[in-house]
């Protein structure tokens, strides 16, 4: 009885199994019954990356919540591909400051609507700001505005902002990727994204798919005046593994990926349904020294190990070529003229030889560099230990999480020798003040150098393009002459994308920031 | 018979509010601090502490575990720190996903097991057996990390038969997910096959040795009549205590393969609860995943007296 009862069940199931599974799969229905706009508009773009942490933009922490923001929302100030201000892609339609950068005020754009329809106004704009700067509320954004005396709201369409201390990066500082604009009704930025950006959000599934929707009023027009986006929506699916991101573009699951990792770079490029696309920026892996304590407080030993580090070939054997060679200076090429554009310096193993004997390391010295476990620091110091033992140094690795290097403990600011990501930023003085001078909050070699303080501090001022060159250039040779950091080189910024995609320029500055909006698929 | 479920009914739950205590406390040793994790690393310290004063940290530990436990029986599963939305249709929607999963590697690996374990078996050291031995002890071998790309380059890259990735949307039918689900699932399978198959080998030589056996033989039973009736009935007895166990690890073990495919089950949401931090939904998780490995104990034990009278719980 038994027996004949379960081969009726094993049959049944197979059965219902094969008609389901062979049956007919019910497809989406793409009900395209509204007309075109242009040959340009349609399409919804596919991509993946890991899944956000925070969509309150007050809070947001990781490159997917930056990403994902950039899509709903809209910013004062717009950084173009080239690192400057653009009005014509910004809220705010045109700007002026006065001759000590202290006051800032800005016309804003009209009839720019937030997604449940509600027009934006400077009380808004106000409130977006003065919410990130409030310490009760406690934005990571705090101590970035606390510059801010004052915003006033002379009529519906201008802003002032009032700042204690000139600030001629004060355009930057709006384009901060939490400064996202938020309505002033909003009763829960965690999960209402009310922005008034070119896509809205129409499902978030949590750790597994966000569904945006093209905004059907946005502002923004294209050359012909057609209006913008020109894509219906996009689909981001959150993977948590690289490599299954590649695996879906490559599998043409998705059109589009940011912050490809080199490594997967040669892969892609041999296919032919897929582009590559690339531009310099100023993210940078940083071999800082302490310089306070420990053998590179001595000058001799941070020019020593600087004149032993080749950094062609680090930037070969680490990311396959795919950046530029730094000079040990925070301030890369990315930045334009504010970039001293002087030869790779040349690797000279006898001069580091004599320096280190000079200091009292004639038999040689023994370090220890904290190296975090992602790709590519690993490869770097692999590579920096190799070139350390020709001119006499034994470098030991620690591998440590990245989330120990900058964990509680702040490994990453203690350390006598480590390797630090830093990130691409829209203008060189953040770098000197969070990292460089002698008080700054992130100090991480320990380096006081009076005169360094001095012309960050006068660089950071100065509102004349030119003088402000001639300071940059300044510092940069103090960094290649004292400087308590050795920089590889700086990274580029890496997509992929599938090869019917089009109008995507490649921006220096994050990988989250190329510009949606005119990207299209060709037909 | 009643009494015997009753009884063991009772000992899941003890088993659960065992669990959960254990659950509760080990997410408390985690590093990090709940507020500090859901405000960022550069939030200030007055958002912090208001934030843990509106969540109830500042609480006594058990005060907190009376009241998470309580809202967990009510389901009431709290608010996902991450994407501060209710855990319980996210749990229970990438739960079904992973049952959708699992059936399908089940369909696939069980009968295949089976049947290569009893050609091994009827061919015992001859060439078919040496090959279905190693080649699936080769598979249990092969992290799913590797077959699962392997899989990918040639069948889905290489081939374009099926997608090379499953992140299937949130609301799909079995039907609409199956294309989606033969990847993932061949790659589970390749690991739970060769356990099933050297179980059903190994039980189907012991049974193939006695006297019974034999007799059936002798008395001139067809070959597949003996093997049916007489053999498989009893050689299966451990293979259903395999397969019903590994039903746990199919609804929460698949944490390398859903990640290799995207695949949105419940070990994919474990992994990213983990990796944020996200307490209250890995608390929920780790609590489904017990109850699914206890009930499916349950099961193994209950067939398991179905197709062996001697060990069946008298009245």
């Amino acid at each position: 009885m038994l027996k004949k009862t379960l081969a009726l069940m094993l049959v049944l199931f197979l059965a219902a199994f094969v008609i389901t599974a062979c049956g007919p799969t019910d497809s989406v229905v793409d009900d395209e019954e509204s007309e075109a706009l242009s040959p340009k508009h349609g399409g919804v773009l596919r991509s993946a990356y890991y899944a956000p942490t925070n969509m309150d933009p007050a809070f947001f922490g990781t490159v997917a919540d930056d990403w994902l923001g950039k899509q709903w929302g809209d910013f004062l100030v717009y950084v173009d591909e080239q690192n400057m201000p653009d009005p014509g892609r910004s809220i705010a339609e045109s700007w002026e400051a006065d001759e000590e950068a202290k006051v800032w005020s800005f016309n804003l754009r009209q009839g720019v609507l937030f997604h449940d329809g509600k027009e934006m106004t400077s009380a808004d704009v106000k409130f977006t700001f003065d919410r990130l700067r409030d310490p009760d509320v406690g934005a990571a954004t705090v101590g970035l505005y606390s510059n801010i005396l004052d915003i006033t709201t002379p009529d519906d369409y201008t802003v002032v902002f009032e700042l204690a201390d000139s600030n001629p990066d004060f355009l930057f500082d709006l384009f901060d990727y939490h400064a996202v604009i938020s309505d002033a009704d909003n009763d829960n930025f965690a999960t209402n994204w009310n922005g008034t950006g070119p896509f809205m959000i129409a499902s978030y599934s949590p750790e597994d798919r966000i569904v945006f929707e093209r905004n059907p009023n946005y502002w923004m027009t294209d050359a012909e005046g057609l209006p913008l986006p020109y894509l219906d929506g996009i689909e981001i699916i959150f993977l948590s593994d690289s490599s299954a991101q590649i695996e879906a573009l490559r599998g043409g699951q998705i059109d589009y990926l940011i912050y490809l990792p080199t490594e997967f770079i040669p892969m892609l490029e041999a296919e032919s349904d897929i582009v590559v696309l690339q531009a310099p920026s100023n993210t940078s892996y940083v071999l800082r020294m302490r310089s306070d304590e420990g053998p590179a407080s001595d000058v001799r030993v941070r020019q020593a190990l600087k004149l032993g580090t080749d950094r062609s070939a680090i930037l070969d054997g680490a990311v396959d070529g795919l950046g530029t060679t730094g000079r040990d200076t925070p301030i890369g090429p990315a930045y334009g003229d504010f970039y001293l554009d002087v030869p790779e310096p040349a690797r000279d193993v006898e001069a580091a030889k004599a320096l280190l004997a000079e200091a009292g390391y004639g038999d040689g010295l023994d370090i220890i560099i904290t190296t975090q476990e992602s790709s590519p620091v690993p490869a770097i110091a692999t590579i920096w230990k190799e070139q350390m033992a020709d001119i006499g140094v034994n470098v030991e690795i620690q591998l440590v999480p990245s989330d120990l290097y900058y964990g509680a403990d702040n490994m990453w600011l203690e350390v006598p020798f480590g390797i630090t990501d830093w990130g691409a930023r829209p203008s060189p003085q953040p770098y000197l003040d969070l990292a460089y001078v002698s008080d700054a909050q992130w100090n991480e070699s320990h380096w006081s150098d009076p005169e360094l303080d001095e012309l960050a501090a006068l660089a950071a001022k100065e509102m004349d393009r030119n003088e402000r060159i001639r300071l940059y250039h300044e510092i940069q040779e103090i960094f290649m002459e004292r400087g308590p950091i050795i920089i590889p080189f700086f990274i580029n910024n890496l997509w992929g994308a599938s090869a019917d995609l089009q109008g995507m320029e490649p921006t220096s500055i994050l990988g989250t920031a190329m510009d949606l909006r005119p990207v299209y698929f060709e037909r | 018979m009643t009494s015997y479920l009753i009884r063991r009914i009772g000992f899941i739950l003890i088993t659960l509010v065992l669990a959960s205590i254990i659950i509760f406390s080990v997410t408390q040793f985690l590093p990090g601090d709940v507020a500090g994790i859901i405000l960022g690393q550069f939030a200030t310290e007055t958002a912090i502490a208001n934030l843990r004063e509106e969540l109830g940290l500042n609480q006594p530990l058990h005060i907190q575990y009376l009241s998470w436990a309580g809202g967990f029986i009510q389901g009431d599963w709290g608010n996902s720190l991450t994407s501060r939305m209710p855990i319980r249709p996210i749990v229970m929607e990438r739960l079904g996903n992973s049952a959708m999963l699992a059936g399908m590697a089940l369909l696939i690996y069980v009968p295949l097991g089976i049947i290569l374990g009893v050609i091994a078996a009827l061919k015992r050291d001859k060439l078919p057996d040496q090959l279905i031995s190693g080649v699936s002890m080769a598979f249990v071998g092969l992290p799913e990390f590797v077959s699962g790309l392997l899989l990918i380059t040639f069948l889905a890259i290489g081939l374009e038969w099926f997608p090379a990735n499953s992140s299937i949307s949130p609301d799909s039918t079995f039907r609409e997910a199956f294309p989606y689900l033969v990847l993932p699932a061949i790659t589970v399978s390749l690991t739970g096959l060769g356990y099933i198959a050297r179980m059903t080998r190994s039980g189907t030589i012991d049974v193939l040795r006695t006297d019974y056996v034999r007799a059936a033989d002798l008395k001139g039973l067809p070959a597949w009549q003996v093997l049916i009736k007489h053999v498989l009935r009893n050689s299966l007895l451990p293979t259903v205590t395999v397969v019903a166990m590994g039903i746990g690890w199919l609804l929460g073990g698949l944490i390398v393969t859903e990640a290799v495919y995207g695949y949105p089950g419940l070990g994919r949401l474990i992994v990213f609860s983990i990796q944020r931090q996200d307490l209250p939904m890995i608390q929920a998780c780790s609590m489904i995943v017990v109850a699914v490995y206890s009930i499916s104990n349950l099961i193994a034990d209950i067939l398991y007296g179905l197709l062996n009278p001697r060990i069946r719980v008298g009245e």
